[in-house]
């Protein structure tokens, strides 16, 4: 995070446990450079001599050099001297078999964890995990402990202050997501130990198996030496400016003779930036005239939007629509998704045909660099009788009509998400021309 | 696209038959200001190329007065004071006339500066004339010289990498370092057998094959080692690789092909222009068709092999420039545009999906691996699942993911699905199930950086002392017996 201070408290001795955050951003695909082998002439091998050029192979295209993917295609190598010769054997074939890397191309399907805490941007899930680790010092080092620690009861609060002064009590969760933020169980506190220090697992085959089901603890709030508890919150964010994570960390710490409760704080200070702007124009259209009723009209007007892309991250617009669209309004899209299909949802309802006409499966959505930026626009008008058995007034509020609020979504790399709802977006009545 | 290259690189290839005859015996007085020529250059010379080549000949003059040779090796030439003084007949003689012939071609920069390909005498002494091609050795020099080569430091390398029983001994002979992964050691080695620094003489400058292999392990091992920076520089040394200098007689590209290619991302690198490598890319698959078309021509089925297959892997890298350049709209396109390889087992497929998920968009990235319509139920195509379980991932449905990458390492060793299986555990809350996951990749012998670098981001999350699980960490793979995969890793890789 980019700052982080330390509350100050009045025990002198250092906690027994710590706290340890990392910005759960989507994983990364692993780039890779694969190169070609060296063809090596043979006379590098012996003594160089004679003025007489090296005789070269017969080059062909070889399989990139293992060293320069991502990860090694090859299946574990045996630990005593026979995998050179497993190497070489399994060049031909074995490599190719059950081997999925994507060489040459630079993308891999490996996967980093987020590198650095990046940026954070308005409209997108900030996902965090919280880890408390019980730090018990290395046996035989700390000539204070001879004293053995117990730790138990580790609770882990966290809040965050957005730039609106607002505190928010932050629900921690198992698992990092995009829309399960404040959703799901509380305190679900089951610690798992690793299996670090005990005996090692000598079943290699089952190794895996064995791994997932380390057993949970009954002695359910125990934090034995070197576990973590690990807490990740998801948190939408909403507003623009400072945000600062406040996370509370309290354990019950016991000896043999004596116990105590402590806890400690820890502020992480980041910066929430927008990704997008909007502008919106609303403008009027040619009234329609009701069939039937001579000298009524349909009033329509045009809702124009231009997004910017504000952000340093190319952003794929994924959906734009209007929403909470007035009664006695329906809109119809004009934008890539109204072109190839039906908009969902009643708004849309009905008036989107003329995508359809053209076929050849649904447009690209837009794709925006940074700085790059798209123009939208939505068609609004009154509806119909015939769509209406009790046709609404359209509502005015000081010769003012709003039509309802936009929503868009995007995603970014590797389909981390964000969206957005503008204010209430509408236009000053104009009399119908 | 050949249009395209074709104007970006007027000289390449136009030279190449050119470059044939452009071996004429020249008086090393020659200057600019002797009109007349010889009757022998004019014999040996088109005439079009004959006048082109005059004004150059002062460039070149200039330059081997500059630098002359230094090479203690090569037999003395008499060195002409200045291009415009050797007036005496006496100058004229016969030796200087063969060094003449590895002048420089005239598409070199003449900005590009002495340093460029060394216009110092070649070894005439060894000059086969015997030989039914006409055109002389060429005297590879500038790539011996010791100042091109960087010293290389040991610092980034944990102690028990250095320190270990495993490090191969300065007599290793380079195809055994590179055969265990040495590569630091490898690009040691290959600057040491370049410049004659570890007690064997250096290469005899005209041994072309050899030269360029070295230098090819050379830069090929620096970017193994993390110091692509490095081999950004050295590759200068080459300078222009369409040069008609190295042109052979059959209008071939002396240069080895993986330099060539490796040198155009390299180059990329160091003039900050990845454009430059999307069109140097265009103009070796121009090379490579033109070739292809030779070979077919010949019915030479296994150059014919050797030629598709590189014009493939030319294709995929210029996606990935494009990639680089974070022109992903351009990458899909050019993507799209290309054909899988015949073994390529869908591979091309997995790629462009795996650009779709870089760029956003999942349900393209799913659309890319679904099979074919019809064909419902579970999938056992190991591409859509490996991409659909990543795809879940860039969805936020980790605890999905999970339990595919768990299906899928019942299947599978392979490195990758461990990996983001451990990787998809720290997301759903079983950081230490994740980390011995990770560890038992290691003991396994799994050594990637991308492993390494995940293990220790979850030593830093888990303890305040991650540094003495890093160093515990580098100990362990130190510990592992060298494979072609490389064994030596440097700080970064644990980020100590």
């Amino acid at each position: 995070m980019s700052h982080q201070r330390f509350a100050s408290h009045e025990v002198k001795e250092p906690h027994s446990v710590s706290l340890k955050v990392l910005r759960l951003s989507r994983p990364s695909l692993v780039p890779q450079f694969p190169l070609q082998p060296p063809v090596i002439p043979q006379s590098l091998s012996s003594p160089i001599a004679g003025p007489a050029p090296a005789v070269l192979p017969q080059p062909r295209h070889l399989p990139p050099l293992p060293a320069s993917l991502a990860y090694s295609p090859l299946g574990p190598t045996k630990k005593h001297g026979e995998e050179a010769q497993e190497a070489e054997s399994a060049r031909g074939e074995r490599t190719r078999d059950g081997y999925y890397n994507t060489e040459p191309f630079i993308l891999s399907p490996i996967v980093n964890l987020p590198p650095s805490f990046g940026s954070a941007y308005v409209g997108e899930t900030f996902s965090c995990t919280l880890c408390a680790n019980h730090n018990a010092p290395p046996i035989g080092e700390n000539g204070t402990s001879g004293v053995k620690k117990t730790i138990r009861d580790v609770k882990i609060e966290a809040e965050m202050q957005t730039p609106s002064r607002q505190s928010t009590k932050l629900v921690l969760v198992d698992t990092a997501g995009d829309d399960n933020a404040g959703s799901s169980n509380i305190d679900n506190d089951s610690v798992t130990t690793s299996n670090a220090g005990s005996s090692e697992d000598n079943h290699n085959a089952s190794e895996s198996q064995a791994q997932t089901e380390t057993e949970t603890l009954v002695t359910l709030d125990l934090l034995p030496p070197h576990t973590t508890l690990q807490k990740i919150l998801n948190f939408g964010l909403r507003e623009e400016g400072t945000h600062v994570l406040g996370v509370t960390v309290s354990y019950y710490e016991a000896t043999e003779t004596s116990g105590r409760t402590r806890a400690f704080r820890k502020m992480y200070q980041f910066i929430c930036k927008p990704s997008l702007i909007v502008r919106t124009k609303a403008g009027p259209l040619t009234s329609l005239p009701v069939p039937g009723k001579a000298g009524k009209k349909r009033r329509r007007w045009v809702l124009e939007a231009q997004l910017e892309n504000c952000s340093e991250d190319a952003i794929l617009l994924e959906k734009v629509k209007l929403a909470e669209v007035q009664r006695g309004l329906k809109w119809r899209d004009c934008n890539w998704a109204g072109i190839g299909a039906t908009t969902t949802g009643e708004e849309g309802k009905g008036i989107s045909q003329q995508g359809k006409v053209q076929g050849q499966g649904p447009p690209r959505r837009p794709f925006l660099h940074p700085g790059e930026s798209e123009q939208l626009c939505f068609i609004i008008e009154e509806k119909g009788q015939e769509e209406e058995e009790d046709p609404v007034e359209v509502e005015e509020k000081d010769g003012r009509i709003e039509f309802g609020v936009m929503a868009l979504a995007w995603r970014t790399e590797m389909g981390n998400r964000g969206s957005l709802l503008t204010l209430k977006l509408g236009t000053k009545h104009l009399k119908p021309r | 696209m050949d249009q395209e290259a074709s104007s970006q690189h007027p000289k390449g290839h136009q030279r190449t038959r050119s470059a044939v005859k452009a071996t004429r015996p020249r008086s090393s007085t020659k200057g600019p200001l002797d009109v007349d020529d010889t009757p022998l250059a004019s014999l040996l010379l088109p005439p079009q190329q004959q006048t082109n080549q005059q004004p150059s000949s002062a460039q070149a003059e200039q330059q081997h007065t500059v630098i002359p040779g230094g090479h203690g090796h090569q037999p003395k030439t008499p060195v002409p004071g200045s291009p415009l003084l050797p007036q005496s007949p006496a100058a004229h003689s016969p030796a200087p006339s063969h060094s003449r012939r590895q002048l420089p071609p005239l598409s070199l920069s003449p900005a590009g500066g002495p340093s460029l390909l060394s216009t110092s005498p070649g070894p005439s002494s060894g000059a086969p004339y015997g030989r039914v091609a006409p055109r002389p050795q060429l005297d590879f020099s500038h790539l011996l010289r010791p100042g091109i080569y960087h010293e290389l430091t040991p610092l980034n390398v944990p102690p028990p990498f250095r320190q270990s029983a495993k490090q191969p001994s300065a007599s290793t002979p380079i195809p055994d370092l590179l055969a265990s992964g040495h590569f630091r050691a490898a690009a040691v080695a290959a600057a040491q057998a370049l410049t004659g620094a570890n007690g064997a003489p250096a290469p005899d400058p005209v041994d072309h094959a050899l030269i360029l292999s070295l230098f090819y392990v050379r830069l090929a091992c620096l970017t193994l080692i993390d110091a692509t920076a490095l081999a950004t520089q050295e590759v200068k040394a080459l300078e222009d690789l369409n040069a008609t200098f190295y042109i052979d007689e059959a209008g071939h590209n002396l240069i080895p092909w993986e330099l060539r290619v490796l040198a155009v991302r390299l180059q990329a690198i160091s003039f900050a222009d990845q454009r430059r490598a999307v069109m140097s890319y265009y103009d070796l698959a121009r090379e490579a068709r033109l070739r292809l078309a030779e070979a077919a021509s010949k019915h030479d089925n296994s150059e014919e092999h050797l030629w598709r297959e590189r014009l493939n892997d030319l294709g995929v890298r210029v996606a990935g420039v494009l990639v680089e350049m974070d022109d992903l709209k351009g990458a899909v396109e050019h993507l799209a545009s290309l054909k899988e390889s015949d073994n390529g087992g869908g591979k091309m497929q997995m790629a462009r999906a795996l650009l779709w998920l870089h760029l956003g968009d999942v349900d393209a990235a799913r659309k890319c691996v679904k099979p074919a319509e019809g064909s419902e139920g579970p999938s056992n195509d190991m591409t859509e699942r490996i991409m659909n379980a990543l795809c879940d991932m860039a969805d936020g449905k980790y605890p999905e993911a999970l339990n595919q990458w768990e299906e899928l390492s019942k299947v599978s060793d392979d490195e990758m699905v461990g990996v983001n299986r451990g990787v998809c555990l720290l997301y759903v809350g079983r950081l230490q199930e994740g980390q011995n996951l990770l560890e038992s990749l290691v003991d396994s012998g799994r050594t990637s950086h991308t492993l390494l670098f995940n293990l220790t981001t979850m030593y830093e999350l888990c303890t305040e002392r991650s540094r003495t699980l890093k160093v515990q960490l580098t100990e362990k793979v130190a510990a592992l017996e060298p494979t072609s995969f490389g064994w030596e890793k440097t700080n970064v890789d644990f980020k100590l």
